[in-house]
C-alpha cells in the first residue's frame, strides 16, 4: 500500500484533487458575448468520482524522499483518462508511479451547459513517506468575481476568464449574465487571470487564492482602441499576513475629490490617517509622528512622498496599479517603521504590442507618459513618464502684482522609466529608473524671516525587481536598487545639507511547507553612505519654552560622514489549521550600525472566520514590536550615536470584518499601542541639550470603515477614527497630548458613474481642530512674552503643552468628471473643486509681535477650482 | 525626533511663502512701554570683565484726565536689572529660573552687584564664564553665555514676583498693569573663546531721511561721538538747520522737519536709510555675520518693520532702508520721534532716533 500518497492542490499549475474541478476546457467553441444567454453556457468541473493509490516507489520510500509530480491529464465527455502526461517529473520512480495511478482515475466530465465536454487538468501527485493514509480533502479556494466595463457602466457577460499557472491553462470560465464568473477548481496557489472579450482589451491580472479562503476580484475592461487603458483592479477579501491591509485601486486613487487625482493624497482618507498640518506634506498614522510611516514604491524605500509640502506625489498616480497602506500591525517584511506602512506598486506594462501615450495638464503641473513595446527587445514593454510644475509661470507675475518680498515659486519635476518582460514562463522581471527634483530659492529682505530661502531635495534611484514561482510552493521575489538623494534647506543662517547614495536589496523566498503552511524568509538591506552638514539651532525639544529664531544663537554645526548600514533578516510562518483561522507569526532582526545594536521584533497576527460565506464575520487581532532607528538628525546632532536605541512600539489590535455584499463591507478595529526609547531631548550631565531614549507615549482608539468597493456604478467609503495619542518628553514631566492628536477624523466620500461619460465624487471631511499652546506668561499679572534683546523679539512663554484646541476642520470637496471617446484618443476633463463653501479652518494661532494679541490663522486652501485636461491614445 | 524644530521651520518658511501673516499693528508702531535695544559695551565678554548695558525704553502711554479735569502725566518707567545666571543647564535662558528664584531671595542681593535699576547697569562676568562652558564637538566655537534679565515698567515695580519672574509692575492700587506698560526680558552676553571671535557693535554711518542724511543736525546716534541733535524752544531756533524739508522745534524740544500729514494710499513714503560702516560687516565662524535693522515709529507707518542689512549667503544687501509714511492729519501739529535699530547676530546694537514734525 502507498504510504501517505495524497493529493493536493497544484498551486501554480493544477487543481485540487479532493474537489477535482479545475479544468482546461478543450471545447472546440469559444464563448461569445452574447447578454443573458451567457449563463447557460458556463462550464462546470470535472469531478473525481475514484481515486487510485500510486505505489510508492520502493528506492524512494527506503531513501525518506518526498515527491511531487505534475501531471498534465486528459478526460473525454465520458470522465475517462485518455492521456497523461508528465508536466514537472520527480524522479525517482515517482512519474511512472504516478501516471500508472492517474490512469486509474475515473472522473465525471466537464459541462459546457448541460453538454459534457473534454477538459484537461492539471494535477500534482504528492508522495508523502511517512503519512499513513491519505489526509482528508483540503478545503477548496474559492475564486469569484465579476468583469466589468472600465467605465463601471454595465457587467461584460460571456467574457472569458482564462486561468494559468505560468504558461499552461488550468481552467477557462465564461462570465455569467451578470458578470460574474466563480470557480472552487483551483488549488492554491498563483495564477494569471486572464480576460478577454470580443471588442474589448485583453487584460491580465496576478491572483493568489489558499485553501479555504474566498479571493473576491473586479475587473475593468477597455473597449479596443478607447485608449482609456485604466483597467481597474480592485482586490476582496484576501487574507493577508497583515491584520488590516486597506487597499486603494488606482481609479480610486485617481477620482478621490480633493486631491486633484493625487493617488497618495488619497490615502488621508483611510481610517487611522489625521489630516496633517497645513503646508506639511506629513504622513500621520495612528497618532504617531510624521516620517514614521515610510512609504514603499516597488519595495523601494522613497524617503519623500510629496512635492512642496504636499503638492502632489513624487510619483504620478498613473503610475501605480495599487496603493496598500497598513495603518499597524504589518508583516515582518517591513522594518525600520514605527507606525505603518504605505506600499505603492508600479503597474505592469500592456504588453498589447501598441503604443500608448498620455497628456494631461492642470494648474499645477503638466506630464506625459509613453508606453509600448521596446524596438529590437523582443518581450520588453516599458513606460515611461515625466511631469514639471508650471506654478512658477504663473505665481511669479502674480506675487509681482502683489508688491511682496518673495517673487519665487517652487519647481519640481519627476521623471520616471520602467521596462518589464517575463524572462520565463514563470518569472517576471522589471527595471526602472524612478526620480524628483524640488527646488526653490529666493532672499526675502524684510520682515521677520529674512534672509536667504534655499530648499531643494532631489533623489534618482534605479531599481529591478525579479519575481520567480519556482515551484507550485516556491517563489522568489528579489529586489535591488541604487539611489542618490540630496536634501538642501537654509534660512537665514540655519541650514543643513545631507548627500547619500543608498543601496537598497530586499530578498524573500516563500516555501509552502504543507498544505497549512507557508514559510517565508528574507532580508533586506540598507547600507548608505552619508554627508551632513549644516548648522541648526539647539533644539530644546518638544515641550520646551520659546527660544526663538536662533539666529543670534551660536549654531550646533556639524559635518558629518558616514555610513547606514542596516541589515535585516525575517522569517515568519504563516498557519491554516482550519478553513477558517489564519495566524501569521514572525520574528525580524534588525542591526543598525550607528547604534551598534540588534532589535528583535516579534509579531503575531491572527484572523478567524466567526461566519465564512459570502456574508462571512472575520474576527482579526495583532501583536508586535516596532522599532525605528535614529534618523539622520539624531545622530549627527548626537556626541554620542552608540548610547542611543531604535525608538520602541508595541503595537495591538483588535477587530471585526463583516461582509455584506460583494462590494459592501464594515470594519472595526480597536488599537493599543504602547512606545518608548523615543528619542528626545534633554539635559546630560555635562549640563547641555542631548539626545536621550527617554520619551515615552501611548495611542489607543477605534477606527470604523463602512466600505462600498468598485463596481461599474459607485465607489465610496465611510471612515471614522476615535483615538488618543499622548507622550512624556522627559522622565518626570507630566504626560500630554501628542500636537498631532486628533480625537475625532471622520471621511465621508464617493463617486458615481452618470453615464455617457460623466462620473461626479465628492468628499467631506470633519476633524478635529489642532492643539496649541497658549502664550500666558509667568502667571496673573506677567506680560505672555519674554523680550530677548539679542533677537530684538519676543518670545511666547509656554502655558501647559498641547493644551488648547482650535475649531474643528471641516470641508466639502466635488470633483467631476467628463470623457470623450474619438476612435483611438480619448479627451478628459475634470474639475475638482476644494473646499466648496469657502470654510476658513483655522490651522494656527497667530501672534502680534508681543503675543498680546492672538487670532485663528487657516493654512489651508479657500475654494479652489482645480481644472485639468487630459488626452490620451 | 517627534516634536523636532525642523518641520516647524519648513512650516514656518511655508506659511512665510504664503504670505499668510494676519493683519495685526505691526511691531514698528510704538505704543505704551516699549524696549527697543539693550546695547553692551563691549558688544561681547571676557571673563572677569565688566560690560555695561544701556537700555532703550520708548515709553508712549497717553496722560490721562483726573476726575477734578486735571491731566495726568503717567509715571515715569522703572527699570529693574537682575543679573548672575551664568551657563545654566542647557545653555537656555529658560533654565535660569532657579538661580533666578534664590537670587531674589538672597537678603543679600542689593550688594551683590547683580541686581540695578534704572536705563543703565554695569556687571562683573565671572572669571570662569569660559571654563565652565561645556566643550560639545558640535560648537562652532567655545563660548560661555551670561543672562541678564530685566524689566521695564510703567508703574511701580514690586517684587512679590511671579512663577518663575522675580520682578511684577502694579499701578498705584496695587493692581498689575497691562502688558502694554510692562516689559519683562533678558538680554544675553556671549564670551567668546579666541580674540579673532570679539564681536564690535555696528557703527552707524548715518541715517538719511527723504534722501538727506539727518545726522549729525537732526538725529542721535548711539554710536557716534557727535552731539546731539539741536535742541530748541521755537522753530525759530531752527531756520539755521539745513536740510531737504524745513526744520521746525518739535513737542520734544529737538529741531526736526516739518512733513505734511496725510491720509489715503496716494501718500509720499519718505525713505528712512540707515548708513552702516563697512568696519561694521563681520564675519562669524567664517561666515557673514547676519546684521538687520529694525524701525520704530510712535506715528505713522513703515512699509517694514525690519530690512536684513548683511546675508550669511551674499553678503551686504543692496536696499537696507525702508519708507516712512505721515499719519493722517488731525488738526494739531504733532511729533513722531522715529528710531532705527541696527543689530548683529552676536548681540551688538547700535540705534540712531530722530523726530519728524507733522501738521
Amino acid at each position: 500500500m502507498m504510504r501517505g500518497a495524497r493529493q493536493l492542490a497544484v498551486a501554480a499549475l493544477g487543481c485540487s484533487l479532493s474537489v477535482a474541478q479545475a479544468l482546461c476546457a478543450e471545447a472546440a467553441e469559444q464563448p461569445s458575448v452574447e447578454g443573458s444567454g451567457a449563463s447557460s453556457r458556463a462550464v462546470s468541473d470535472p469531478e473525481l468520482v475514484e481515486f487510485a493509490n500510486a505505489e510508492y516507489p520502493p528506492e524512494a520510500r527506503a531513501a525518506g524522499l518526498d515527491a511531487d509530480v505534475v501531471l498534465a491529464i486528459s478526460i473525454d465527455k465520458d470522465g475517462k483518462v485518455t492521456n497523461v502526461e508528465v508536466l514537472e517529473p520527480a524522479g525517482h520512480g515517482f512519474d511512472e508511479a504516478a501516471v500508472a495511478a492517474a490512469k486509474k482515475f475515473v472522473w465525471k466530465p466537464a459541462h459546457r451547459g448541460d453538454r459534457p465536454v473534454a477538459a484537461k487538468i492539471a494535477y500534482k501527485y504528492h508522495f508523502h513517506a511517512e503519512a499513513e493514509a491519505p489526509p482528508p480533502p483540503p478545503a477548496a479556494p474559492l475564486l469569484e468575481g465579476s468583469v466589468h466595463l472600465a467605465d463601471g457602466k454595465s457587467p461584460l457577460a460571456g467574457a472569458q476568464v482564462r486561468i494559468l499557472a505560468g504558461t499552461a491553462l488550468v481552467l477557462e470560465l465564461t462570465t455569467d449574465a451578470s458578470g460574474h464568473f466563480r470557480t472552487e477548481a483551483l488549488a492554491p496557489g498563483d495564477y494569471r487571470v486572464q480576460i478577454s472579450a470580443d471588442g474589448f482589451e485583453t487584460y491580465t491580472a496576478e491572483e493568489h487564492v489558499a485553501a479555504g479562503e474566498e479571493t473576491n476580484v473586479s475587473y475593468g475592461v477597455v473597449p479596443k482602441n478607447d485608449g482609456e487603458g485604466e483597467t481597474v483592479l480592485v482586490k476582496g477579501a484576501r487574507p493577508s499576513r497583515e491584520v488590516t491591509r486597506r487597499t486603494l485601486s488606482r481609479h480610486e486613487l485617481s477620482r478621490v475629490a480633493g486631491t486633484s487625482g493625487d493617488a497618495l493624497r488619497a490615502i488621508q482618507n483611510l481610517p487611522g490617517v489625521a489630516r496633517p498640518p497645513a503646508l506639511s506634506g506629513q504622513l500621520v498614522v495612528r497618532g504617531n509622528a510624521d516620517q514614521t510611516t515610510p512609504v514603499f514604491v516597488e519595495g523601494l524605500w522613497f524617503p519623500t512622498i510629496y512635492h512642496f509640502g504636499g503638492l502632489s506625489s513624487v510619483v504620478p498616480t498613473e503610475m501605480l496599479d495599487e496603493i496598500n497602506f497598513y495603518p499597524g500591525n504589518f508583516s515582518v517584511k517591513y522594518g525600520r517603521a514605527l507606525a505603518g506602512v504605505v506600499d505603492a506598486h508600479v503597474r505592469e506594462t500592456r504588453g498589447d504590442g501598441r503604443y500608448h501615450g498620455l497628456a494631461q495638464v492642470d494648474l499645477i503641473d503638466a506630464r506625459g507618459m509613453l508606453e509600448g513595446p521596446i524596438p529590437g527587445l523582443k518581450g520588453w514593454n516599458f513606460i515611461g513618464g515625466v511631469r514639471r510644475s508650471h506654478v512658477d509661470a504663473w505665481l511669479v507675475p502674480l506675487l509681482r502684482t502683489k508688491d511682496t518680498q518673495i517673487t519665487a515659486a517652487p519647481v519640481y519635476y519627476d521623471y520616471q522609466l520602467v521596462a518589464d518582460t517575463h524572462p520565463t514562463k514563470t518569472s517576471y522581471l522589471r527595471v526602472g529608473i524612478l526620480g524628483y527634483d524640488d527646488h526653490f530659492r529666493a532672499v526675502n529682505e524684510a520682515g521677520a524671516n529674512s534672509g536667504t530661502i534655499d530648499t531643494m531635495n532631489a533623489s534618482f534611484g534605479i531599481g529591478a525587481i525579479y519575481h520567480d514561482t519556482l515551484s507550485p510552493d516556491t517563489s522568489v521575489d528579489v529586489t535591488m536598487s541604487f539611489g542618490r538623494s540630496k536634501q538642501r534647506f537654509v534660512f537665514s543662517d540655519i541650514r543643513a545639507q545631507t548627500e547619500a547614495n543608498g543601496t537598497l536589496g530586499r530578498g524573500e523566498i516563500t516555501q509552502r511547507i504543507t498544505r497549512r503552511a507557508t514559510l517565508r524568509t528574507g532580508f533586506d538591506l540598507l547600507f548608505a553612505p552619508y554627508n551632513a552638514k549644516g548648522a541648526i539651532p539647539d533644539d530644546s525639544g518638544a515641550g520646551a519654552p520659546d527660544i526663538g529664531s536662533g539666529v543670534t544663537t551660536p549654531l550646533r554645526v556639524f559635518d558629518h560622514s558616514s555610513n547606514f548600514l542596516e541589515p535585516a533578516l525575517y522569517s515568519e510562518m504563516s498557519l491554516e489549521p482550519n478553513a477558517r483561522t489564519h495566524v501569521v507569526s514572525g520574528v525580524r532582526l534588525d542591526f543598525t550600525s550607528d547604534t551598534r545594536r540588534v532589535d528583535v521584533a516579534p509579531r503575531t497576527t491572527a484572523r478567524y472566520d466567526l461566519v465564512p460565506g459570502a456574508k462571512k464575520t472575520t474576527l482579526k487581532a495583532g501583536s508586535g514590536l516596532f522599532y525605528q532607528a535614529p534618523g539622520l538628525l539624531d545622530i549627527v546632532l548626537s556626541d554620542d550615536a552608540k548610547k542611543l536605541r531604535s525608538r520602541r512600539a508595541w503595537q495591538n489590535s483588535l477587530g471585526v470584518e463583516q461582509r455584506f455584499t460583494d462590494h459592501l463591507t464594515f470594519s472595526v478595529e480597536g488599537f493599543f499601542n504602547l512606545l518608548d526609547q523615543q528619542i528626545e531631548r534633554g539635559v546630560n550631565e555635562q549640563g547641555v541639550l542631548a539626545y536621550n531614549n527617554f520619551g515615552t507615549g501611548r495611542i489607543y482608539g477605534a477606527e470604523f470603515m463602512l466600505r462600498y468597493s468598485e463596481d461599474e456604478h459607485f465607489f465610496g467609503w465611510l471612515s471614522y477614527t476615535l483615538s488618543r495619542s499622548e507622550r512624556t518628553y522627559q522622565p518626570g514631566q507630566p504626560s500630554q497630548l501628542f500636537y498631532l492628536d486628533q480625537p475625532h477624523i471622520l471621511t465621508i466620500l464617493g463617486s458615481y458613474v452618470l453615464g455617457k461619460g460623466w462620473e461626479l465624487g465628492g468628499r467631506f471631511r470633519f476633524v478635529s481642530g489642532n492643539l496649541y499652546t497658549p502664550c500666558v506668561g509667568y502667571g496673573p499679572g506677567s506680560p505672555p512674552a519674554l523680550y530677548s534683546s539679542t533677537q530684538s523679539g519676543y518670545l511666547c512663554l509656554n502655558g501647559p503643552q498641547n493644551s488648547k484646541r482650535l475649531p474643528p476642520f471641516h470641508e466639502l470637496d466635488v470633483r467631476v468628471d467628463k470623457r470623450w471617446v474619438f476612435g483611438n484618443f480619448t479627451l478628459g476633463v475634470y474639475a475638482d473643486v476644494i473646499n466648496v463653501y469657502n470654510r476658513v479652518n483655522p490651522d494656527f494661532i497667530a501672534y502680534n509681535f508681543d503675543y498680546t494679541r492672538s487670532r485663528p490663522q487657516t493654512g489651508s486652501l479657500p475654494i479652489v477650482p482645480s481644472i485639468g485636461i487630459r488626452g490620451e491614445f | 525626533m517627534e516634536g523636532s524644530r525642523l518641520p516647524t521651520l519648513l512650516c514656518a518658511t511655508a506659511c512665510a511663502l504664503s504670505a499668510c501673516q494676519p493683519d495685526f499693528p505691526p511691531p514698528s508702531e510704538v505704543h505704551g512701554v516699549r524696549v527697543l535695544a539693550v546695547h553692551q559695551d563691549p558688544a561681547s565678554g571676557v571673563p572677569g570683565g565688566s560690560v555695561k548695558l544701556e537700555m532703550l525704553v520708548a515709553d508712549e502711554r497717553a496722560a490721562t484726565t483726573a476726575a477734578d479735569g486735571t491731566t495726568l502725566e503717567p509715571p515715569p518707567v522703572q527699570i529693574r536689572w537682575l543679573a548672575g545666571c551664568n551657563n545654566p543647564p542647557s545653555r537656555q535662558y529658560y533654565a535660569c529660573a532657579p538661580a533666578l528664584r534664590a537670587l531674589a531671595e538672597d537678603p543679600n542681593i542689593a550688594t551683590s552687584g547683580l541686581v540695578g535699576e534704572g536705563s543703565q547697569f554695569a556687571l562683573t562676568l565671572p572669571a570662569d564664564i569660559l571654563s565652565t562652558a561645556p566643550e560639545l564637538p558640535s560648537d562652532p566655537l567655545h563660548y560661555g553665555v551670561s543672562y541678564v534679565f530685566f524689566a521695564a515698567c510703567g508703574g511701580a515695580i514690586s517684587t512679590d514676583g511671579r512663577d518663575g519672574f522675580p520682578f511684577g509692575c502694579n499701578d498705584p492700587s496695587g493692581a498689575p498693569v497691562g502688558p502694554s506698560d510692562f516689559v519683562i526680558g533678558f538680554t544675553t552676553i556671549y564670551t567668546y573663546e579666541g580674540a579673532e571671535n570679539q564681536n564690535t557693535n555696528p557703527a552707524l554711518d548715518g541715517v538719511d531721511f527723504d534722501g538727506v542724511s539727518a545726522l549729525p543736525a537732526l538725529a542721535f546716534d548711539s554710536s557716534s561721538a557727535t552731539p546731539p541733535p539741536k535742541t530748541c524752544t521755537a522753530d525759530a531756533d531752527c531756520a539755521d538747520v539745513a536740510f531737504s524739508h524745513r526744520a521746525v522745534c518739535s513737542e520734544k524740544n529737538t529741531c526736526a522737519p516739518l512733513v505734511s500729514a496725510c491720509s489715503g494710499k496716494k501718500c509720499p513714503s519718505y525713505p528712512v536709510y540707515p548708513h552702516v560702516e563697512s568696519a561694521s560687516f563681520q564675519t562669524f565662524t567664517g561666515e557673514n555675520e547676519i546684521m538687520w535693522a529694525s524701525f520704530y515709529t510712535t506715528l505713522g507707518s513703515f512699509e517694514d518693520d525690519t530690512r536684513l542689512l548683511d546675508d550669511r549667503v551674499n553678503g551686504p544687501t543692496r536696499d537696507s532702508g525702508t519708507g516712512w509714511r505721515a499719519p493722517a492729519p488731525n488738526g494739531e501739529r504733532r511729533t513722531s520721534t522715529i528710531w532705527v535699530t541696527v543689530n548683529d547676530q552676536r548681540g551688538g546694537v547700535t540705534w540712531a532716533s530722530f523726530d519728524v514734525v507733522v501738521e
